[in-house]
């Protein structure tokens, strides 16, 4: 009878994702969730925060509930509501409730897209409360150690609208995520994508020369995610130069001048 | 129109020597009816602008025709026009006249391929190899400075376009790596001037760097070293490079080869013979190179002190009692260390540390570490240093720093030209128009209480009808999703339910907040015609609509405009969008007098623009006018109307919505032409104007 809005499940995964460790992200993500403090990634998009917890996910044995934060995401849409079934209203939880009750890694992805109503719920989820406070039914949650509450936010978005707030930032672990060093991101690439150690290390480069753009028609240069997907395409035996073109250029700009110059670079590299 | 040309055509015609003799001959000169009738059309709208000019045109016209297709032609006969409006009769004659080489030159730049098409790309394309941001210009032959890159205005040196872009590519992807890999470092200059014969090993310098680079390149952009080697096979022809030099050429090609090893063997390469240069390949110059460089060495060594001064500051300020600048207790240094590569590499990435605490290098210092390491190889440590005094002194240092930009944008303060649309032509009269801003000058500061004393009542209602309007939010009833149960729908639903009809499954509520998020710009008639009432109706209506603009939380600027001739339109500023309305604000609103006439075209591109740089979701282009464009001489009546119009939709293109507000009463006739249906307002009573300015804004917004 009704259409049940956000229905996120969570993921126990089975098998060890493929993840590089940069630094040493992987024993502050262990600590702190050890000392039940909640996390707050940064960084460009496509540089593998969503990968580097799903790893997380998997080393620490805890289920995952991904929500993809978007400006129409209210406290509710986290929370829960009653939904009509069959002539009565019933509550559902939302996935934020479902993950304190169960004890998962809840992963809120771009979380300053959401509304600003979210932090609500947020706030006393994160000092050393670790409450949810379940208006509707007049109920409070109380997190058990194993809950762990990870955001993420790209700094890149230079707008007044998309910024952190002060009190939100200041009750998490900080994370930052960058690209890569070379090297490693050409590991990274060749192995995602199997192809030639030689072919990614060209990619990389060619990643790098859209970065050099950043400012000057583009507001992103190609995240890592972006390279491995020319990769994958290359693999399948499209032409670099098209592979490029399609899983990168097309991705980042729709401007002609912009394109042209994408196209001629990867041209150059390969 | 039936005009001059007719005879203009036949006296041309029959004034042909060839076209005296036989009739056959006459036909053959004579254009067919087609030709004519466009020639004919031209030679008329010539003649609108001037009858001399038209006659030129008709004399030539025919034989023109023969050597250009109508594209060409037109562009001529265009060429000419904006000559005259711009510098007069005799430079239009004289375009005419040089009609044979506007012709060869429109062929070659047809085939050939203008920088000005492909700078863009070719822009970027450098930015992309990275190093230092380059700017791309022309010049006779290519070279470099170090801050540019120099390449032909046209190339037509091979037969397709698309090949004489790879020569340009070749071209600026050569200078650039000349910049990145180290051949014109201050070291190196150096070394260069030492010699006895400076012509001499600036010509074997030239040649080892060529080869250098070439390999590596090579090495980095196989990609682009293919295409280099198939222009050179194209271009250059198979020359053989001379045997003495393959030597050289063996240590230039290897790893790691520096500018310092070309400057090694110039004694030793001094009287081989030397390959010759490809055809992208440019000149060295190293005079230029040397004003660049000392200049810019100079002015980022300053910036980069001030760029650390700054950061010690608000270090010092983050903690108290640390000072990082010396000559204060615990005085410290920058310590800078640098990841993943050499200079001109893109992933070269810094890590800044002040006494030993890591910071994050803001974009600015990025930008001036990857300039200065591109220029020296590395980063002198001396440069890191932070002294007091330079924090202070290097405030004017940046000021002088950037004193050449400031005189090119003094000259031109507040000037700006704007096209003007000829519907005769029906084409842009390019640069035509030049507009000026300027303050408005205050007026008196007692207006603006003075009106909101006389209007008290008014003033209120408008406060509570805004202030609703602000930050609603609304609950939607029956939606398919949302945070709550709609009772309502929710009985009707069980009820089709137990009938056995299909219930809805719309039974929830939302909240949607209504995001105000709205620029609006007001220009105002400032023209002659708008002396007395009028004046005061829209000075007393622009005092109401800020009250309710505050209220609303808007963001908006008002500009009056006028206009006398083309070259002297004005846009007067009375409140720009990122300034508070306060009593300045208030005393240039009591300032606005008539001036001149209604060139409105140039005003509304000139606003539009402005209003285009304000992020907003709806943006409001709102003319307050008491009439019809109409300037000196020839913006009355139908031009203006159109140019105007064409104006108008020019900012609709841009997502700018225009709408008009007139005290005309005969506005009706022209303004559904000029603002479309339903965006304008005509307001029959000039005293009404201020009591209805709010609502007719209301409406428009909400």
């Amino acid at each position: 009878m009704t259409v049940t809005s956000v229905r996120t499940q969570e993921v126990l995964l089975d098998s060890e994702p493929y993840y590089e460790p940069v630094g040493a992200e992987v024993e502050v993500f262990a600590a702190a969730w050890g000392n039940r403090l909640p996390l707050l990634l940064k960084g460009p998009t496509g540089c593998g925060k969503t990968r580097f917890i799903e790893y997380m996910s998997w080393r620490l044995r805890r289920p995952l509930v991904t929500v993809s934060c978007h400006d129409d995401l209210t406290a509710a849409d986290l929370v829960g509501r009653f939904l009509v079934k069959g002539g009565e209203t019933v509550w559902v939880d939302g996935p934020l409730t479902r993950a304190v009750r169960a004890g998962c890694i809840c992963y809120l992805d771009e979380i300053v897209e959401a509304r600003k109503d979210t932090t609500v719920v947020i706030h006393p989820l994160c000092d050393d409360r670790r409450l949810l406070p379940i208006e509707k039914l007049g109920e409070v949650l109380s997190a058990p150690p194993a809950f762990c509450l990870v955001v993420s936010f790209n700094p890149g978005y230079q707008s007044v609208l998309k910024d952190l707030k002060q009190s939100t930032r200041q009750r998490f672990v900080a994370l930052e995520f960058d690209y890569p060093q070379a090297a490693l991101e050409a590991r990274i690439i060749a192995n995602e994508a199997e192809i030639d150690a030689d072919v990614a290390r060209r990619l990389v480069q060619f990643g790098h020369t859209t970065r050099n753009l950043k400012g000057q028609g583009l507001d992103e240069g190609a995240s890592t995610r972006l390279l491995v997907n020319a990769a994958k395409l290359m693999r399948s035996g499209i032409a670099p130069a098209v592979a490029c073109r399609s899983a990168v250029g097309e991705a980042l700009s729709d401007d002609r001048d912009v394109l042209a110059a994408i196209a001629e670079l990867a041209a150059a590299v390969f | 129109m039936e005009k001059d040309s007719r005879w203009i055509l036949r006296e041309m015609v029959t004034q042909r020597p060839a076209v005296t003799g036989t009739d056959d001959a006459a036909t053959l000169a004579r254009p067919d009816a087609d030709d004519e009738g466009f020639l004919r059309h031209w030679i008329d709208v010539v003649a609108d602008s001037d009858t001399e000019l038209a006659r030129v045109l008709a004399a030539r016209a025919v034989d023109a025709r023969r050597r250009m297709d109508r594209e060409d032609l037109v562009v001529w006969i265009d060429t000419a026009m904006h000559t005259f409006d711009r510098r007069g009769l005799g430079a239009a004659i004289a375009v005419l006249e040089g009609w044979e080489r506007f012709a060869s030159e429109r062929f070659e730049r047809r085939n050939g391929l203008p920088l000005d098409e492909v700078s863009g790309v070719l822009e970027r394309f450098v930015a992309g190899l990275g190093g230092r941001r380059l700017e791309l210009r022309s010049a006779a032959y290519p070279y470099t400075d170090t801050a540019a890159i120099y390449v032909p205005a046209l190339l037509a040196r091979l037969p397709e376009r698309e090949e004489n872009f790879r020569l340009y590519k070749a071209m600026v992807a050569h200078h650039w790596a000349q910049t990145v890999h180290g051949s014109w470092r201050p070291a190196v200059l150096a070394t260069l001037r030492r010699f006895p014969d400076r012509q001499r090993a600036l010509a074997v310098f030239a040649a080892l760097e060529r080869e250098r680079l070439d390999a590596r390149v090579a090495r980095e952009l196989p990609g682009l070293a293919r295409e280099m080697q198939w222009l050179r096979a194209q271009c250059d022809g198979a020359a053989p490079q001379p045997a003495s030099w393959a030597p050289f050429a063996a240590v230039l090609r290897r790893h790691g080869a520096s500018a310092e090893d070309s400057l090694r063997l110039i004694a030793a390469a001094a009287d081989t013979s030397l390959p010759a240069p490809a055809c992208y390949h440019g000149r060295f110059l190293p005079d230029p190179v040397w004003d660049v460089l000392t200049a810019r060495i100079d002015r980022e060594r300053q910036r980069l002190a001030v760029v650390l001064g700054k950061l010690a500051e608000e270090q010092d300020r983050a903690q108290p009692g640390r000072s990082l600048r010396a000559g204060r207790a615990g005085g410290g240094r920058f310590q800078l260390g640098t990841r993943g590569g050499q200079a001109g590499r893109a992933d070269l990435r810094f890590e800044l540390r002040a006494d030993g605490r890591r910071l994050e290098p803001p974009d600015e210092l990025r930008g001036l570490l990857v300039s200065m390491i591109q220029d020296h190889g590395h980063l002198p440590p001396e440069y890191l240093a932070v002294s007091a005094p330079a924090v202070y002194d290097a405030g004017a240092n940046e000021r002088t720093g950037t004193a050449p930009d400031y005189h090119a944008l003094f000259d031109d303060t507040g000037r700006y030209t704007y096209p003007e649309w000829d519907h005769v032509r029906g084409r842009f009269r390019t640069d035509y128009c030049s507009l000026r801003e300027s303050d408005v000058e205050p007026g008196d500061p007692q207006f603006v209480t003075r009106t909101l004393a006389r209007h008290a009542g008014l003033v209120r209602s408008i406060r509570r009808t805004f202030e609703a309007m602000v930050g609603e939010v609304r609950v939607v009833r029956r939606q398919a999703e949302g945070e709550d149960v709609d009772v309502d729908a929710l009985v009707e639903a069980h009820v089709d339910a137990w009938r056995g009809v299909e219930p809805g499954d719309r039974v929830y509520t939302r909240l949607v907040r209504a995001e105000r998020n709205v620029a609006v710009m007001f220009m105002v008639d400032m023209s002659g015609s708008t002396r007395g009432w009028v004046n005061d109706a829209e000075r007393e209506a622009l005092v109401l609509l800020c009250e309710a603009l505050e209220t609303l939380g808007d963001r908006y600027a008002i500009y009056g405009f006028s206009g006398r001739t083309h070259k002297r339109c004005e846009v007067y500023r009375v409140k720009r969008f990122d300034e508070p309305y306060a009593a300045a604000v208030q005393a240039r609103v009591s300032g606005i007098r008539p001036k001149g006439y209604t060139r409105m075209g140039a005003a509304i591109r000139h606003l539009g623009h402005l209003l285009d740089g304000v992020p907003a979701r709806t943006k409001l282009l709102v003319t307050l006018s008491d009439g019809k464009p109409e300037d000196y001489r020839s913006y009355r009546g139908r031009y203006g109307v159109e140019d105007t119009r064409h104006a108008l939709l020019e900012q609709r293109r841009r997502g700018i919505h225009p709408y008009c507000i007139t005290i005309d009463r005969e506005g009706g006739d022209y303004l559904p032409h000029m603002y479309g249906p339903a965006s304008y307002a005509v307001i029959d009573r000039v005293d009404r104007l201020p009591l209805r300015i709010a609502d007719i804004y209301r409406r428009l917004t909400s």
